[in-house]
């Protein structure tokens, strides 16, 4: 008789889990959860989600050595339904941080209405202007150090021995950076190098960084490294 | 006028202590270890610097400015040839000036680290030592260290790396034991 209840009990509670599971990751209760205000809604786009989201928080895995590149259109909208199932539905991405609450609403919002790459009113709605990487170090570290680096380079990180703001890249015993020298640095090598000691780490789930942007850092360094 | 001379002198004279205590022993050979990876990369030194490293030792340089470390790093089997040993001077914030290979290593067995280099593993476990200096018997190990050495041993039942680190401001030895990929498992003192 104990045992009836005992058994009983645990199937009570392992139906509350699947009811709450199902009941959480609905669409309606995501349509309720990520709401936007509907003049936010009619500028979502491709443009605005990339700003939003993609850069900060996808491309530093999922650049052009990752399995799936979330840096083009039409890469993104060919894995729609991955990145709606692991962010939404099984919440195994991204690996590293939650998404606020304001990118999720972003990325849902946007993946409900088809993900489109204009927005409904492109016609009135300026377009996203997307900063592009230029060979100085404030852009290189909006760039790429805020995004692919910061989370372990910062001073309670696995990276916390090799801070990355520009003085101490000049300053490493490391020779991190060798103004006139890119070939030399060791930015620039750990950038480049195909082995496990490859920058961003490839073991932590990084993608490495693109051609374009090694060859903006080279032109910084070979530029003199000054701002 | 005598007074000002007295200050100025003061001032450079503690300047240039300071300098000299800028990074410790133990830093300087885990820069060593760095170092040795650089060249490889850049291809000025033979690759078993870095797959085959077995001891980093270290001398503290008196009257030589810039230079303010000396360290020697031994290979246990060269590429090909006679064993060399690599000498690296340092300045004293742990920058490397400069290295030249000298004659008169002694071969060692290949201890074969297949996962990470030898050289990888010399550096996580020397990370140990500088992670924790705040621990009164690590810092004189991180201050006064002499020599590292890097072996394999069996701890726990696993393979595994073992750094050793000695000391001039102790008789004991610092034994840090890190796992073939790369990451710590243990540290001790031990006499």
């Amino acid at each position: 008789m104990k045992l009836h209840k005992v058994i009983f009990f645990i199937l009570g509670i392992s139906f509350t889990g699947c009811n709450y599971t199902v009941v959480k990751s609905s669409p309606e209760n995501l349509n309720e959860m990520f709401s936007l205000p509907e003049d936010q809604l009619s500028t979502l786009s491709y443009g605005v989600v990339t700003k939003k989201v993609l850069d900060s928080r996808c491309v530093s895995c999922h650049g052009t050595s990752g399995n799936i590149n979330l840096e083009t259109y039409s890469e993104v909208f060919k894995n729609i339904d991955l990145i709606k199932k692991s962010v939404f539905e099984t919440k195994t991405m991204p690996k590293k941080g939650n998404l606020t609450q304001e990118e999720l609403s972003y990325l849902w919002n946007w993946i409900r209405m088809g993900a489109p790459e204009r927005a409904e009113n492109a016609s009135t709605t300026p377009p996203i202007e997307v900063e592009p990487m230029v060979a100085t170090f404030e852009s290189i570290n909006k760039h790429v150090i805020q995004i692919s680096c910061k989370d372990c380079h910062k001073p309670t990180g696995t990276g916390k021995r090799i801070p990355l703001d520009l003085k101490s890249l000049l300053d490493s015993p490391l020779e991190l950076i060798i103004p006139g020298n890119p070939a030399e640095s060791g930015l620039v090598l750990a950038l480049e190098r195909a082995d496990d000691k490859r920058m961003p780490p490839a073991e932590e789930g990084y993608s490495a960084l693109n051609d374009e942007a090694i060859a903006l850092i080279r032109k910084w360094i070979e530029n003199g490294a000054k701002d | 006028m005598k007074a000002v001379l007295a200050i100025v002198s003061t001032l450079v004279f503690t300047g240039s202590v300071i300098a000299q205590a800028a990074v410790s022993s133990a830093k300087a050979i885990e820069l060593s270890a760095h170092r040795v990876d650089r060249l490889v990369a850049l291809s000025k030194i033979d690759a078993s610097f870095q797959k085959k490293l077995s001891k980093i030792e270290v001398t503290v340089v008196q009257n030589q400015a810039p230079v303010a470390f000396k360290t020697v790093v031994t290979q246990s089997q060269p590429a090909q040839g006679k064993p060399m040993q690599l000498e690296i001077s340092l300045d004293a914030d742990g920058k490397a000036l400069a290295h030249k290979l000298i004659s008169g290593g002694v071969a060692g067995p290949d201890l074969g680290f297949s996962g990470k280099s030898a050289g990888e593993l010399a550096e996580n476990a020397l990370h140990y030592v500088l992670d924790n200096v705040a621990n009164g018997k690590i810092a004189l190990f991180d201050k006064a260290a002499t020599n590292f050495t890097l072996t394999k041993v069996t701890y726990q039942g696993e393979t595994v790396a073992l750094g050793q680190l000695r000391s001039s401001a102790t008789t004991e030895k610092l034994n840090v034991y890190v796992k073939l990929d790369g990451k710590f498992l243990a540290a001790e003192v031990v006499p």
